[in-house]
């Protein structure tokens, strides 16, 4: 009865399997997929395991969240309001994010959007020039179940608002049905004050994937950014670098430092970089989400907890102790012969594992020191090498950090940057801020 | 290396693993990709895109050995999500190539096909384009083999109204 259609199916058949196979565009198309894969994978989990962006311009330098606590008080009064309970979560390591609830600068709005199956409502945003954090719920009919977040676009209007990174939580992953989230979305070009509508476009899959529109309209006023233009050049230890500007906004103060190229060290991590008052009181790095950035033309742009609504009348940025490490002292091997052929002089450095797409190596650190610390990798000719996936973890005194490489094309040997370094300068420098 | 082992260790995480197994599936799923989309560089774009979901999917391979149904299984997802796109997007300066020439009674065939629901589409391709076995089908689809082969029957009857309506050969 249905012998003719089987018949002309099964020619068909034959025709399909002798269409001409696009193999080299099937092969890149392959390897894109992969770094298409990564790079989504590369731009969510934030904290356990550092990873580095394979191709980005911008160096994530992301810290582990550190347990300081508030009053209890406050944080109950305020986790009672729809959608504050993570919010609640930040604050106990923000002190700027705990002054804009103080000031009510957090605005709830109101939009939902839904595909049947699941509904993501917004609870409420902080919006300033240099970012956006959004509360938003998600509510499913079914429970989800491995959900992952594919794709996070904000607009104004018709025009993308570019990011500059964007971090996020999974939603939750036990079949809950419903639970809550942020978004921290920070702003690659300075927002303009007069922007009132907005849409978040979220993808969310699961089983299948669920596209969200969510237009919401902001009621009060942007705040400015507070610019302070310095160009000031301080030494430490013979090490020149200048303080560009320091700008204010609520959600944090971003400090841009550029260091003298002539400089005998490079200087790695500012881990006390602040910004204190008058009175002593301090605000320190941001520890949460994404801490620092680095702007195409090598300048650091590092992220302070914000001071915008203490507008206090003595600030002065300060500055002790930074990891820095003399520019001659190098992380050199050869995957091929398997051979480590430059470590740093101080011998604190071990490679522990070699091959082709694999570097394994091993930090004498002490036991709280808390950073990744390999940097990009660049092969013989200058050319830097894709990264899968870079991963870091402390064992007792050692740290640990590895480097993935997509693949093996490449020319040794290798050089390998550092991104931390147990070594020290120190200085004692203090900027007024007027 | 086998096909099983470069799936155990894609699972693993390794990257250039899973660039291989995916280099031996390739054309299969290219294939696949042009049945649906019927289109050279949608077809390599498709790989792309299946690329990526299955590589950051990969540890809900469970089965290293059932590797290519799995990567069948998104490819054949991608597609009808594809296609119910292109439906919703009322404009489409692309006009379709073709796996039949002419004036190729295929022609009518690929129209017949397009013109079934998803899973009924989905059966067929699995069945006579994939050569499954209804027992693997029914492991894909999740239900029993008898309901697969009633749901290929049907399937078929349709295909073959379709083209009696279209092609004109009543009681052929």
């Amino acid at each position: 009865m249905t012998e003719r259609e089987e018949q002309r199916l099964e020619s068909m058949k034959e025709r399909l399997d002798n269409i001409p196979i696009p193999e080299e565009a099937l092969s890149t198309a392959i390897r894109a997929g992969v770094r298409q894969a990564e790079q989504e994978r590369n731009r969510k989990r934030p904290a356990r395991r550092l990873i580095w962006p394979a191709a980005a311009v911008a160096v994530l330098l992301l810290a582990f969240v550190m347990t300081i606590r508030v009053s209890p008080a406050f944080a109950h009064a305020v986790s009672s309001l729809p959608g504050m309970s993570l919010i609640v979560d930040l604050i106990q390591d923000d002190k700027g994010l705990k002054a804009i609830m103080d000031n009510e600068y957090y605005e709830e709005v109101h939009s939902t959007d839904s595909d049947g199956t699941v509904t993501v409502t917004l609870n409420g945003v902080i919006v300033d020039q240099s970012g956006m954090v959004i509360s938003y719920t998600v509510d499913s009919t079914t429970g989800m179940r491995d959900p992952d977040i594919e794709k996070i676009d904000l607009f104004s209007g018709s025009e993308l608002l570019e990011p500059q990174g964007i971090s996020f939580n999974y939603p939750s992953e036990d079949g809950s049905m419903s639970n809550e989230q942020l978004i921290h979305y920070n702003f690659a070009e300075p927002l303009q004050t007069d922007i009132r509508d907005f849409e978040l476009k979220l993808t969310i899959r699961d089983a299948e994937e669920h596209l969200f529109s969510l237009p919401f309209t902001v009621q009060n006023p942007i705040a400015e950014g507070k610019v302070y233009e310095l160009n000031r050049t301080v030494s430490v230890d013979g090490q020149k670098l200048t303080i560009e500007s320091i700008t204010v906004h609520p959600l944090k103060v971003a400090i841009r430092i550029k260091e003298d190229p002539d400089n005998q060290m490079d200087i790695l991590q500012y881990e006390d970089l602040r910004i204190e008052d008058g009175n002593g009181e301090v605000w320190s790095r941001i520890i949460n989400g994404m801490t620092a950035t680095q702007d195409e033309d090598g300048t650091d742009v590092y992220f302070l907890q914000s001071n915008y609504f203490e507008q206090p009348d003595l600030m002065s940025l300060r500055m002790n102790r930074m990891q820095a490490i003399d520019k001659t002292e190098r992380l050199v091997v050869d995957t091929l012969t398997g051979e480590v052929l430059e470590t740093p002089s101080d011998g604190k450095l071990e490679v522990t594992e070699l091959s082709a797409t694999v570097i394994e190596t091993k930090l004498k650190t002490g036991p709280d020191f808390g950073y990744g610390y390999l940097g990009n990798a660049t092969d013989a000719n200058g050319k830097r090498i894709d990264l899968s996936s870079g991963g870091y973890w402390q064992i007792d005194h050692y740290s640990y950090n590895d480097l993935r490489f997509t693949n093996g094309d490449y020319v040794n040997p290798i050089t390998v940057e550092f991104f931390a370094y147990p070594n020290y300068i120190e200085g004692d420098v203090t900027i007024r801020l007027e | 290396m086998e096909e099983r082992e470069l799936a155990e260790r894609a699972i693993r995480g390794d990257a250039e693993a899973f660039v291989r197994l995916m280099e031996l599936h390739k054309a299969p799923l290219y294939r696949t990709a042009y049945a649906f989309l019927k289109s050279e560089h949608a077809a390599v774009e498709a790989v792309q895109e299946v690329t990526a979901r299955a590589f950051k999917n990969i540890r809900r391979l469970k089965e290293p050995a059932y590797a290519r149904t799995w990567l069948t299984r998104i490819m054949i997802n991608y597609c009808q999500d594809e296609l119910k796109k292109a439906r919703r997007e009322p404009v489409t300066d692309r006009m379709p190539e073709s796996i039949s020439k002419a004036g190729d009674d295929l022609l009518v065939l690929e129209e017949a096909l397009l013109a079934l629901p998803g899973p009924s589409r989905r059966l067929i391709h699995l069945k006579y384009f994939e050569d499954m076995k209804i027992k693997e089908i029914a492991e894909i689809e999740q239900v029993p083999e008898g309901t697969v082969k009633s749901r290929l029957h049907k399937s078929l009857r349709a295909l073959r109204d379709f083209m009696n309506g279209k092609g004109g050969r009543a009681n052929d």
